[in-house]
């Protein structure tokens, strides 16, 4: 009589071991066969083992040391002063000198631009690569600001040796700003490690800082980098960040986890054709965990094709997110 | 069980290091588990990025729930309960996206060697066949051929008891051998 397919599958994967079991084995065909086919897919599933494992991760980027909810607590305590005491205030004053706007405060237009541009590269950097870079994204994408307002960023580069950086980096509360000096910051510091200058811990520390702020701060709607009073809108705030983030990587080698997973957390709140994007191609696929320049060259391949063709002027954003 | 400094530890000793913030305890934890649950993520029909996501995911809840000051007294039947919840959770998404999923991928016709990669272990029929099968069937087969897991080990693993372990594992083998040979011919 034969045993039952559960002892053979125990006898076959090692589970049982019996002389009776193989005695009868050697003489019944119907019990052969069933072991030869269980032996087989014990081998086709054995080789599952396998798999290879292409192992990317530092164990120091699961969790940060800084402790993320004393930034909470600060900037709930923050946001509570802000809506009770300042904002009827500063909802009067807004509204006595939006009246009064001068003309200067206006943004201009892209010559306007690429003349204080090139005198930030001429300047700065002595080289026209970095203005080649912005002119051409700019230009692109169609971002203006006004001429005091990058001599204004300008200040803040122009001041990170000194002292009290990290203070008037935060005093703006405006992440479109935010992201333009962290952008102008990490690409000084950049520079500096391109030519092997030394760079200060503390630079370094407030990249990072900016970087939390980031991956913090949303608005009542959860989208991600959007201050309740800033007009702009998504991409061109993703534009700078990611240009801040592009050079963060350099410097810093990857992104902290925690941070990537709060980022990705609110991007994928926001309903526009920019975070379906962002959802399929850099989180789903090729993000990796990190945000790493592989995912680039796929979007880059998918700039390419003719079903993205339409959506060119959205993923120019993304393009330079990543 | 672990070795730190020729010292055999077991869950209960590492906690209290993890709970210290050891960096070597967390390095050590992760190189025991990343591969067993990467190819965990695998083997539920995941691609490798996806795979390596949800990996540092499940790696995240743990040590953050450690730093919460939560008490995980067995690592690796936390981690993959962790893993099982991801894998429904993301399966959920996956199939809410999965529209723009081919939409992308009829974008990408230009593969790379990795995508290649993918695309072979995506299409693999046994991958395929695992996934026919339901869910404590396929992880009692993971568990115990590709992951090694013994019977014992794997019953605090699927939380029930080592006959009820024994009867899923070879009603999986059964139902695999059927499906897998039908599938060849």
């Amino acid at each position: 009589m034969c045993p039952g397919k559960e002892a053979l599958i125990a006898f076959v994967f090692g589970e049982l071991s019996s002389d009776d079991i193989l005695s009868h084995i050697k003489e019944c065909q119907k019990c052969q066969g069933l072991v030869s086919e269980y032996k087989m897919l014990w081998n086709a599933l054995s080789s599952l083992q396998n798999i290879s494992v292409d192992k990317k991760i530092a164990t120091d980027t699961f969790l940060e040391k800084k402790n993320k909810k004393n930034y909470y607590k600060s900037y709930v305590s923050i946001l509570l002063i802000y809506f009770v005491i300042f904002l009827p205030i500063f909802g009067y004053f807004y509204i006595v000198e939006s009246k009064k706007v001068s003309p200067s405060r206006s943004l201009t237009d892209a010559s306007t631009i690429n003349y204080t541009l090139r005198k930030i590269a001429q300047s700065q950097y002595k080289g026209k690569w970095l203005f080649e870079d912005i002119n051409s994204v700019c230009s692109a994408y169609k971002v203006t600001f006004s001429d005091g307002y990058i001599q204004g960023l300008l200040s803040y580069v122009n001041e990170i040796p000194q002292q009290n950086i990290e203070e008037k980096a935060f005093q703006t509360t405006n992440l479109y700003e935010l992201a333009i000096i962290g952008y102008y910051i990490s690409q000084e510091l950049k520079i500096k490690k391109i030519i092997g200058e030394k760079i200060s811990d503390k630079a370094l520390e407030l990249l990072k800082n900016i970087l939390v702020y980031f991956s913090i701060s949303q608005n009542s709607d959860g989208g991600f980098g959007i201050h309740p009073r800033d007009s702009k809108s998504i991409p061109q705030v993703a534009f700078w960040v990611g240009l801040f983030l592009r050079n963060y990587i350099f410097l810093h080698g990857q992104i902290p986890y925690n941070i990537y997973r709060n980022m990705k957390k609110y991007l994928l709140k926001e309903n526009s054709v920019i975070s379906e994007f962002i959802k399929v191609v850099v989180f789903n696929k090729e993000a990796k965990g990190y945000l790493q320049r592989r995912a680039l060259h796929s979007i880059e391949e998918m700039l390419a094709t003719k079903y993205l063709e339409s959506k060119k002027d959205e993923i120019v954003g993304m393009v330079i997110f990543l | 069980m672990f070795v730190i400094n020729e010292k055999k530890l077991d869950d209960k000793e590492l906690f209290q290091l993890l709970k210290r913030n050891d960096e070597k305890t967390k390095t050590l934890v992760v190189d025991m588990y990343y591969e067993k649950l990467y190819r965990y993520f695998i083997l539920q029909g995941f691609k490798a990025a996806e795979a390596e996501e949800l990996t540092q995911e499940t790696f995240y809840r743990f040590f953050y729930k450690i730093k919460a000051g939560g008490a995980i007294i067995n690592f690796a039947s936390y981690l993959f309960k962790v893993a099982k919840n991801l894998v429904v959770d993301n399966v959920r998404f996956r199939k809410k996206n999965e529209t723009l999923r081919k939409r992308f991928i009829c974008a990408t016709q230009n593969s790379t060697p990795k995508k290649d990669c993918d695309k072979a272990i995506g299409n693999s029929i046994l991958i395929e066949l695992l996934n026919v099968l339901n869910p404590q069937e396929r992880d009692s087969v993971i568990f115990h051929i590709v992951l090694g897991y013994t019977f014992e080990e794997m019953q605090a693993l699927l939380g029930i008891s080592l006959a009820k372990v024994k009867r899923i594992f070879y009603r999986a083998i059964e139902k695999l051998r059927i499906l897998y040979f039908k599938h060849s011919v």
